[in-house]
């Protein structure tokens, strides 16, 4: 065990941390130009939905542990409203602070040309399966919402987070053309380094 | 193969890192693996489209999905559209649509998963409230006077951090900014000081609240209460592993590991009181386990009483205006951290309708039935699977990868779901640690790169490796227990489930 292992290239363990796992240290600016609004919004809805699930739950053990009166349809609006809104908002927030999940091991090593090849390659595929995933949940919401989809005893609406999912999706592929856009103009990939928070 | 075998090869040699990278060098060969892959893609799909037997179809478009996550795809994009391409194949366009209509929202919208932005909002919250430099203290004045103390101390803050927060790399991140200096100034050495902050880190996922354990209850539909037991006892007799392998290293190599002779007389008031600033740890511990043992609670209020109890913390420790700052920065970090893990599970959920469809996991259970292999036996393979997958992939993505074709194979060998899932999240936290990925080294090598860390001591990533490694063979010995005793994780599940 005498020989040394040479020291990583820069760039390469901190793609391997996400951001997730790193002290939390995001600041919550505002907004500065009229088409920053709907995403800020799109972000407070996340925001509140995980605020409206942890005060939802903690109520209704309250009222079942208080008053032995469960509030109704809690499981319902936990898992549809309150997780769906985080899940689908949360896939764009994901990747507009770089905390998708994808293997590196391999293209980490190539030259930076290559590897600039092989991102644009990844968000190509990334495209389609989001536009194929955006088309087909449109036309399910509307069908959903014809319908009036809803779930349980209690008669709880599923039929609005229907459009939670081109919701999310649709930002996740605005995001993603706007990091494209940045990238090929680069010709590198130095913009997406600097998307990692300093820890 | 020897491990110092696959230390000593050059793990990271871009072309690039000599010298002043040219940003478009390279960029001929990228173009040519990209033209590769889109071909073979292509091929791999027509081929899926023919009259191959459904199996063939399965394993002809894995092996696509796995050229697209080597070519940094995102893994849920790369399991998704696999799930759609194979269904494509197999079923048609009909089920093809209501796929894409309807997975996404059908696997993100599960009851089970709903625990899982209670257990990372909590778990950011405490880390701001600075607990763990608290309960690093109190477990020092505990058991600095062991051999190896501080390395234990680390170990056993590890797993109470273990206890409140289920983020592996968030628990090597605190605690190795505090426990290494700690323990160079002490006189250990690098290679303990790094390895025992690590292996603390390893902890977390299998002692409550765990989101690796949530994910695959979520996945195998197991219920998610008893999982997240199954998780406790192999947590502690981790945790007991590894202080075992601390006071054996120090007892083989006392220089390793300095003892105090200052003989410093504790001052019991100060020991109290600085254990007593770390009550939510015990709370939150005890509400979440005893809440859920009990039947009080189902997972997600546990994790919700737990976060709000971390909320309520915050707010003595922080005060009013730092405790809202934080609050509001732990919503938005949660909002994106579960949406990186739940497209994983759309991902896979999408990938599963197609290998169900294809009988890949059918035909593999059948042939461990046939090969009649022991449960040992069986576990063994399967180790030494997940240890090579493990070193090149996520733990989460390499367990909702393995598990619908591994799990119906190892129930028919009479393994428990439960008792899989613990070792499945056992097997990913040895994967973090082991190289030539180990993300949990490379980042520990990170935090050492700081002054106020490394103490001008020169820590390199060799020295981090080791230190790995030395802790490493405690995790596998635990799964051989496990293999022995499968008590260990189905005995408080099956308590919990009686009542």
């Amino acid at each position: 065990m005498s020989t040394t292992t040479p020291e990583p290239s820069s760039g390469y363990p901190e793609a391997l941390v996400r951001k997730r796992d790193r002290p939390p240290g995001v600041n919550l600016k505002n907004p500065t130009r009229w088409w920053q609004w709907p995403g800020q919004v799109l972000t407070w809805l996340g925001m509140a939905a995980v605020a409206a699930m942890l005060f939802h739950v903690v109520a209704e053990v309250a009222a079942r542990g208080a008053l032995n009166s469960p509030l109704t349809g809690t499981l319902e609006i936990t898992t549809y409203w309150y997780l769906g809104g985080i899940a689908f908002i949360g896939l764009w927030q994901a990747f507009v602070h770089n905390e998708h999940i994808s293997v590196d091991l391999a293209t980490a090593r190539l030259q930076p040309g290559a590897q600039w090849v092989a991102y644009l390659f990844g968000a190509v595929i990334t495209f389609i399966f989001l536009a194929l995933v955006l088309w087909f949940s449109v036309e399910a919401a509307f069908e959903a919402m014809d319908k009036g989809e809803y779930i349980g005893a209690d008669r709880v609406p599923v039929w609005p987070m229907r459009f939670v999912v081109p919701l999310g999706v649709g930002a996740f592929m605005l995001s993603l053309i706007a990091q494209v856009t940045r990238v090929v103009r680069d010709g590198n990939l130095t913009s997406l380094e600097d998307h990692h928070e300093p820890v | 193969m020897s491990l110092s075998e696959q230390l000593s090869t050059p793990s990271t040699a871009p072309a690039g890192g000599q010298g002043p990278a040219d940003p478009k060098a390279g960029r001929r060969q990228g173009y040519l693996i990209v033209a590769g892959t889109v071909v073979a893609a292509v091929l791999m799909v027509l081929a899926a489209q023919s009259d191959l037997p459904r199996e063939a179809v399965g394993g002809i478009l894995l092996v696509l999905m796995l050229g697209l996550m080597a070519l940094n795809v995102p893994v849920g994009v790369a399991m998704g559209l696999t799930g759609v391409i194979g269904v494509l194949s197999l079923a048609g366009e009909r089920p093809t649509i209501g796929l894409l209509a309807e997975g996404p929202f059908a696997a993100a919208t599960n009851f089970s998963l709903t625990v899982i932005p209670m257990f990372v909002f909590m778990g950011l919250i405490l880390w701001r409230s600075g607990v763990t430099a608290d309960l690093y203290t109190a477990a020092k004045h505990w058991l600095s006077w062991l051999p190896g103390g501080l390395a234990i101390t680390t170990n056993l803050a590890g797993a109470g951090l273990g206890a409140a927060s289920g983020s592996t790399i968030g628990i090597t991140y605190a605690l190795g900014r505090i426990g290494i200096p700690e323990m160079l100034k002490a006189g250990y050495d690098k290679r303990l000081a790094t390895g025992a902050v690590m292996s603390s880190g390893t902890i977390g996922q299998l002692i409550p609240p765990s989101i690796l354990l949530v994910l695959f209850a979520g996945f195998a539909e197991v219920p998610v209460g008893p999982q997240l037991m199954a998780g406790i006892v192999p947590g502690i007799v981790l945790t007991l592993m590894y202080i075992v392998i601390v006071v054996g290293t120090v007892s083989l190599k006392p220089h390793w590991a300095p003892r105090d002779t200052s003989k410093t007389q504790l001052d019991w008031g100060v020991v109290w009181k600085d254990s007593a600033k770390c009550w939510p740890i015990p709370v939150i511990a005890f509400m979440i386990i005893g809440g859920m043992m009990s039947g009080w609670f189902t997972a997600t209020e546990a994790g919700a009483v737990g976060a709000m109890t971390a909320l309520v913390f915050a707010l003595f420790r922080l005060g009013p205006r730092e405790a809202l700052r934080s609050g509001l920065t732990a919503l938005k970090d949660t909002v994106a951290s579960v949406g990186g893990i739940l497209f994983v599970m759309i991902g896979a959920t999408m990938l599963n309708r197609f290998l169900a469809l294809s009988g890949t996991a059918q035909l593999f259970s059948d042939a461990v039935i046939a090969a009649g292999l022991p449960m040992l036996g069986l576990v063994a393979v399967l180790t030494v699977f997940y240890l090579v997958l493990g070193m090149f992939m996520d733990p989460i993505a390499m367990m909702l990868l393995t598990v619908p074709i591994l799990l119906p194979a190892a129930t028919a060998a009479g393994i428990s779901p439960v008792w899989f899932g613990v070792f499945v999240v056992l097997m990913g936290e040895i994967a973090i640690l082991s190289p030539p990925v180990g993300m949990l080294a490379f980042i520990t090598h990170k935090i050492t790169r700081t002054r106020e860390v490394n103490l001008g001591h020169d820590i390199t990533l060799m020295d981090v490796f080791k230190g790995a490694l030395l802790f490493v063979p405690g995790a596998l010995a635990v799964v051989f227990i496990m293999a022995l005793f499968p008590e260990l994780a189905t005995w408080l599940p099956g308590l919990t489930s009686s009542q």
